[in-house]
């Protein structure tokens, strides 16, 4: 559109007995970016206007109003094609430092819980409880800034809160001899509280990619096909990092043990189950998040209960599936397989899902709105 | 009668208040029940104290433009029906938006928009997630099938996912009004009359509560709204195709509501001739100007017209926001020729607000123009170009403005209705102006007009006017009746009393009752208005008991009259 960049010039008192022949030709060098850029005569005619052009001006181009003439320089004036890259929009998601701390404290705090236990191995059942509170009111806090920052959904919460306390005490309460902060669930829980900065960077460089791949494709099908890749290269680095954090975090715990397998495996899977859930969720699709976590959450449920159920003499051969599993893998197995699937089913879900335009609808900045003024409707 | 005012946008801004006739038209109509349904743009924009203000006002709703969906529509309806359902109309919508912009069947594309518009409103009404669908990737498919079909707009063919995605997210902003919770029979439905106070998505409740409920709708346009958005500097950021959906959308909105309002109030003739253009048909056009509170201006116009002559002042003032619309710069050239011809004459240039830096422009350019001058050897200098601002201790209300000269200069290239024109000839002071917008139309015959930036022909005019008292004062005393014949708060509440009125005796049945048996609802059935004490009782009236409001409403009103009677 066009802009005052100029003051109204002064129209040329003798236009029409100096100029060319054709004097709507020096209308349509004076306003050329109006015409070339204006998307229906309307918009002409309302520019046109804004510069000073009355239907008495517009009578001197043998015009009778000005909706005329501007259908005249509409039909004249060849449309600009407009710039294959769109100009580059502000970032929405950024990672400033101070919402990095915030995302580094779940991690700190549970790194001094489990030294605390450490120190105190009478109160270690205790000490995870507290830790694991502490730890889900940080990241709950972290997660309302940042990449992650995603619209409230009822159960969410209730579904990762359930999957973390189920992660520290499950072993203990399907096995009596399970301790519960023994190394492989401490080094699972501080790798889940440790990775939510990768969680956040990779948010952030899939909503980049994603945006990238939306300036540039021609249709719907493109843009499914272009971001499948990048979703696919974070899942699998977030993964990595994970298990990375994972077995760091085993081998100072136990002094150079080689990591258990089921723990690193349920470890992994859940924190993918999580995370993906979590992009479902920034994405525009929470029920979709709720629906794979509560998956997760109700097949521990049920091997918890088949478990205890499998205790009284008369229902002994409800629990034989789960003794077998756990004397097959270990107490740490029922929450590797619950995890696992659901973190299968979610992320084939979210790969059709993110390849849909409507999902990256709302992480652009064409709200309309001045960001300030979103963050502060969003805040009260 | 119970009126619904609807609006878009409550905040005051730097160019007027929105609302700041309907606060008139409220406080001039006490007899009358008025409803406020508010759509805000953004979290600032309420229509706050509204209802504390006016005793009047019996409601404000408001309903949010900005942000995501409100919570309960956030899931778009379930099922397939409601799907096939829901395309069905997007296509419908779709299609009338992508076409070309004005192709020789535009009533079948019209039709077409209507029928998804209304499609769209009748499944908002049933169940609830609308704007969720709007934003749903059916919805963007759709939009791109649109855009690719060969009757398409050039211009859309090659539409990038990106443009597809945005126009998606701004049409569900538009069209979010379908899904306001306000077209029960306790909110519109119970309404007599609906009274748009812009054109645009404003109009958009009030086009459903004509169909749900054969409510007229009036609708009042003191700027073109469809005009404003297109020059409206926020949609520069949207990509070129998403802004040519949006504005299909607000084009084909526009002369839906001009087609469907039972009277159109445009505020000028400029504003008439782009509603004529959009499509509305003449006979339904009736100008109704917008009033300006005459009040002390009128009082200084009397003083004026009643007191002694006073002494011959050759002092041209200028009163306004300093743009540069407003060609200031013209004026000071105008004034060096006045100067030549009137040596003794002085401008002052009176702002109220508006840029910075084009009003330090202009007073560079006047102490160029004019050095500092002395009546004699002793006194100090001063310009003859002076810059006051409106609240200063020189000019402390803008009616001191109009005192302080004989001549009142206005030399803009663009106006609307140019409101500093008016309050000048409320003071009766005679005006030199330039033939922009509704110039012509206010002035009438009762001041100077010449044509747009020419400073020679407003000097020649000026200087006309600072030599002749005698004509300066017969032309202002014109312009005063003028005024106050045509132009105060009262002329425009009357006018709307007498279009209210007017409107609901004429108001037909809901087609949906007509429909569903003949004579089953006779119009006389529709009593308008509240069974309430007259006017003039001091405060306000308490309502009936529920059996007595509802009794009586349920016969035909004559019936319960003759009862009464026997």
């Amino acid at each position: 559109m066009t802009g005052p960049h100029t003051a109204p010039e002064p129209v040329e008192p003798s236009a029409r007995r100096r100029g060319p022949a054709d004097p709507v030709l020096l209308l349509i060098r004076r306003h050329y970016e109006l015409c070339a850029t204006a998307v229906d005569p309307l918009e002409i005619a309302a520019g046109l206007e804004a510069h000073g052009v009355t239907d008495r001006t517009a009578a001197q181009f043998r015009h009778r109003d000005v909706f005329s003439l501007a259908e005249e320089l509409y039909a004249r004036v060849p449309r600009a094609t407009p710039a294959d890259a769109p100009h580059q929009e502000p970032d929405a998601t950024q990672l400033t430092p101070g919402q990095l701390g915030w995302h580094l404290l779940p991690g700190a705090v549970c790194a001094a819980g489990i030294a605390a236990a450490h120190a105190l191995p009478a109160r270690a059942a205790v000490i995870a409880g507290g830790t694991l509170l502490l730890v889900l009111l940080a990241a709950r806090t972290a997660l309302r800034r940042g990449p992650l920052r995603a619209a409230p959904a009822s159960g969410a919460g209730r579904c990762a809160c359930w999957l973390l306390a189920f992660a520290l005490y499950g072993p203990w309460s399907l096995t009596t001899h399970a301790a519960p902060l023994d190394p492989g669930t401490s080094a699972g829980l501080l790798a889940c509280a440790l990775a939510l900065p990768p969680a956040a960077w990779c948010a952030r460089r899939f909503a980049r990619r994603a945006r990238s791949v939306l300036a540039q494709s021609h249709g719907l099908a493109e843009f499914a096909a272009g971001t499948r890749p990048p979703l696919l290269a974070e899942l699998g680095l977030f993964a990595l990092v994970l298990s990375a954090l994972f077995a760091t975090g085993y081998l100072v715990l136990t002094h150079g043990v080689r990591p258990d397998p089921v723990a690193l495996g349920g470890c992994v899977a859940l924190g993918l189950l999580l995370f993906t859930a979590r992009l479902l969720a920034v994405h525009g699709l929470p029920s979709a998040a709720v629906a794979g976590t509560g998956g997760a959450c109700a097949i521990e449920a049920a091997a918890l209960g088949a478990q205890l159920l499998g205790r009284v003499p008369a229902l002994r051969a409800c629990g034989t599936p789960v003794r077998a599993l756990i004397a097959t893998a270990g107490p740490g197995s029922v929450q590797a397989v619950a995890c696992a699937i659901a973190a299968v089913a979610v992320t084939g879900y979210a790969i059709s899902a993110l390849g849909r335009a409507s999902a990256h609808i709302g992480d652009r900045a064409i709200t309309l709105v001045r960001p300030a003024l979103a963050d502060r409707a969003v805040v009260r | 009668m119970r009126i619904a005012l609807l609006t878009e946008g409550a905040k005051r801004r730097p160019k007027g208040d929105p609302l700041a006739w309907c606060d008139r038209l409220v406080r001039g109509l006490t007899d009358q029940d008025f409803e406020l349904y508010a759509l805000c743009r953004d979290p600032l924009d309420t229509p706050e104290g509204w209802a504390e203000r006016h005793p009047g006002v019996r409601a404000v709703h408001t309903h949010p433009l900005w942000g995501p969906p409100p919570g309960s529509d956030r899931t778009p309806p379930r099922g397939r029906a409601m799907r096939r359902r829901f395309l069905d109309c997007y296509q419908e919508l779709a299609a009338a938006l992508t076409a070309r912009p004005d192709p020789p069947g535009s009533a079948d594309l019209a039709d077409r928009f209507a029928n998804g518009l209304y499609g769209l409103a009748d499944l908002a009404r049933e169940h609830a997630g609308l704007p969720a669908a709007l934003r749903s990737e059916a919805a963007v498919r759709a939009l791109e099938a649109a855009c690719r079909t060969p009757g398409a707009d050039p211009l859309l063919g090659c539409a990038t996912v990106h443009d597809l995605l945005t126009a998606t997210e701004a049409l569900e902003r538009v069209l979010r009004p379908l899904s306001a919770p306000w077209y029960d029979e306790h909110t519109l439905g119970a309404a007599d009359l609906c009274h748009a106070t812009s054109g645009g998505p404003a109009t958009l409740p009030g086009l459903l509560a004509a169909r749900y409920g054969g409510t007229p709708l009036l609708v009042t346009e003191y700027a073109v709204r469809l005009r404003e958005h297109y020059l409206d500097r926020e949609h520069d950021q949207l990509p070129v195709r998403a802004r040519a959906l949006l504005a299909a959308l607000h084009r084909r909105l526009a002369a839906e509501s001009y087609r469907t309002a039972a009277l159109l109030t445009p505020g000028n003739g400029h504003i008439r001739r782009w509603q004529e253009r959009c499509g509305a048909p003449r006979t339904k056009i009736r100008t109704v100007h917008p009033g300006i509170d005459a009040g002390r201006l009128a009082a200084i116009g009397e003083a004026a017209e009643a007191g002694a002559p006073e002494e011959d002042d050759p002092t041209l003032v200028w009163v306004g926001r300093v743009e540069p619309a407003k060609d200031l710069v013209a004026l000071l050239h105008a004034f060096a020729r006045v100067r030549t011809a009137v040596p003794a004459a002085r401008l002052r240039i009176v702002s109220g607000g508006g840029r910075a830096d084009y009003l330090a422009q202009c007073r560079a350019l006047a102490t160029q123009l004019f050095p500092d001058e002395a009546v004699d050897s002793r006194t100090p200098g001063e310009n003859p170009v002076t810059f006051d601002e409106i609240g200063s201790p020189y000019v402390p209300t803008p009616v001191d403005a109009y005192t302080a000269g004989g001549v009142v200069v206005l030399s803009s290239v663009v106006e609307g209705f140019p409101t500093t024109l008016v309050e000048a000839m409320f003071c009766a002071r005679a005006t030199v102006s330039t033939d922009v917008g509704a110039v012509r139309e206010v002035i009438g015959g009762t001041g100077l007009i010449v044509p747009p930036r020419n400073p020679s022909a407003l000097a020649e005019a000026c200087a006309e006017l600072l030599r002749d008292p005698r004509r300066r004062a017969l032309l202002g005393a014109a312009a005063r009746a003028r005024a106050l014949e045509l132009f105060t708060a009262e002329q425009n509440t009357t006018a709307f009393r007498e279009i209210y009125l007017d409107l609901v005796a004429h108001r037909r049945p809901a087609a949906q009752h007509t429909a569903s048996a003949p004579f089953a609802q006779p119009p006389e059935a529709h009593v308008p208005g509240s069974w309430r004490p007259a006017p003039g009782v001091p405060g306000r009236a308490k309502r009936a008991p529920a059996w007595a409001v509802r009794e009586p409403r349920r016969r035909p009103a004559a019936v319960g009259a003759l009862g009464e009677d026997a």
